[in-house]
């Protein structure tokens, strides 16, 4: 029987990727981090940081021998397949979108793409703002309950249909008024 | 459509608090650093707006002159004024630095961008001695006579793609 080869832990993945990013920014160590990168996606293709990380990463590399197109394809390829692996997040969506503006020159390919990360953003940024102003609401401080009515203010006007941000701006006002920080 | 509300809501909520992007309409008061600052939930931020009420009243000003300065390409003297700005506390120095990094991106020259960045299909190589600034200068002015008006947009975004994936790989 052929053994499965055991996938890589958690920490052995992060450990990696930590190495790979050494060097971050220095220009003259662009072509090793690109080496070590490359190995890490071949060993982990599901590993969406690697994969999204060494897409841009490519894209300011100026390789050796490497043929222009050839590697496009390859940046084109790694952004996609962040793009499913992620189950369509809106980093790897938007950074394909740059890439298909920018390299392959098409608006229109992008648009879309840059409309999927804004819906997705926005969703992660209701999540956040109605959690963000739960939790000032619960401390119910006086400085933490200002921050609830700043905050409430600026979501209402963002997402005036979403019944959670609804919800959390009543109770953060109800908890001002009865806490004395709001008139009635 | 509930997106489109909330990203067009977004997006006149950061220009009137000092956040948009637009070049003509770019403005970054403290004011609206902490606002951000403040809804992002960052410790102490929501506070310290209040207290800062002389300084916003001040550095508002100053603030959109030296906007006002880098949108129309005076860059030297948007310089000195960010400076003594800087030193003055009229302006934050993350403000100050935003300003420095603007100034930077806008008079990158198209020939600056990395060498792949170079390779993409029809690059438009006459354009290789010209920043960002003159080049967005040409698409608003409609100047056709250097570059194509879809030469012009590729250079545009030619450059702004370098300067975000050299943030992005930092």
């Amino acid at each position: 029987m052929t053994k499965t080869p055991l996938h890589p832990t958690v920490e052995e993945l992060l450990e990696k990727l930590r190495e790979a990013r050494e060097g971050r920014g220095v220009e003259s160590l662009r072509l090793e981090q690109v080496r070590r990168y490359r190995e890490l996606v071949a060993e982990s293709p599901t590993f969406t940081p690697a994969l999204l990380e060494l897409g841009r990463l490519l894209q300011l590399t100026d390789e050796p021998g490497v043929e222009t197109e050839k590697a496009f394809v390859e940046i084109q390829r790694l952004l996609e397949q962040a793009v499913e692996v992620s189950g369509r997040a809106a980093a790897p969506v938007v950074e394909l979108g740059y890439f298909l503006d920018t390299i392959r020159n098409s608006s229109e390919k992008a648009t879309p793409l840059y409309e999927e990360g804004a819906r997705k953003t926005l969703e992660t940024l209701e999540d956040a703002w109605a959690g963000l102003m739960r939790a000032w609401v619960h401390e119910r401080t006086k400085e933490s309950l200002k921050k609830a009515l700043e905050l409430s203010e600026l979501a209402e006007k963002v997402f005036p249909d979403s019944g959670r941000i609804q919800g959390v701006v009543h109770d953060a006002r109800n908890t001002a008024i009865h806490d004395g920080l709001l008139k009635p | 459509m509930r997106t489109w509300k909330a990203l067009l809501a977004i997006s006149a909520l950061l220009s009137a608090t000092g956040c948009g992007h637009a070049e003509a309409v770019r403005r970054e008061e403290p004011e609206a650093g902490l606002r951000v600052e403040c809804a992002r939930g960052d410790e102490g931020a929501c506070g310290a707006e209040e207290s800062r009420e002389e300084t916003r009243s001040k550095g508002g000003t100053v603030s959109a002159r030296i906007w006002a300065l880098i949108a129309q390409g005076q860059f030297a003297e948007a310089q000195v004024l960010i400076a003594e700005s800087a030193a003055a506390g009229l302006i934050t120095q993350q403000t100050a630095a935003r300003m420095g990094e603007r100034i930077t991106l806008l008079t990158t020259r198209l020939g600056q961008v990395p060498a792949t960045l170079q390779r993409v299909k029809d690059f438009p190589s006459q354009l290789r001695e010209h920043s960002l600034f003159q080049i967005k200068q040409m698409l608003e002015n409609k100047d056709f006579t250097l570059a194509t008006q879809a030469q012009l947009k590729l250079a545009e975004k030619l450059i702004e793609q370098q300067e975000r994936l050299m943030e992005k790989v930092q």
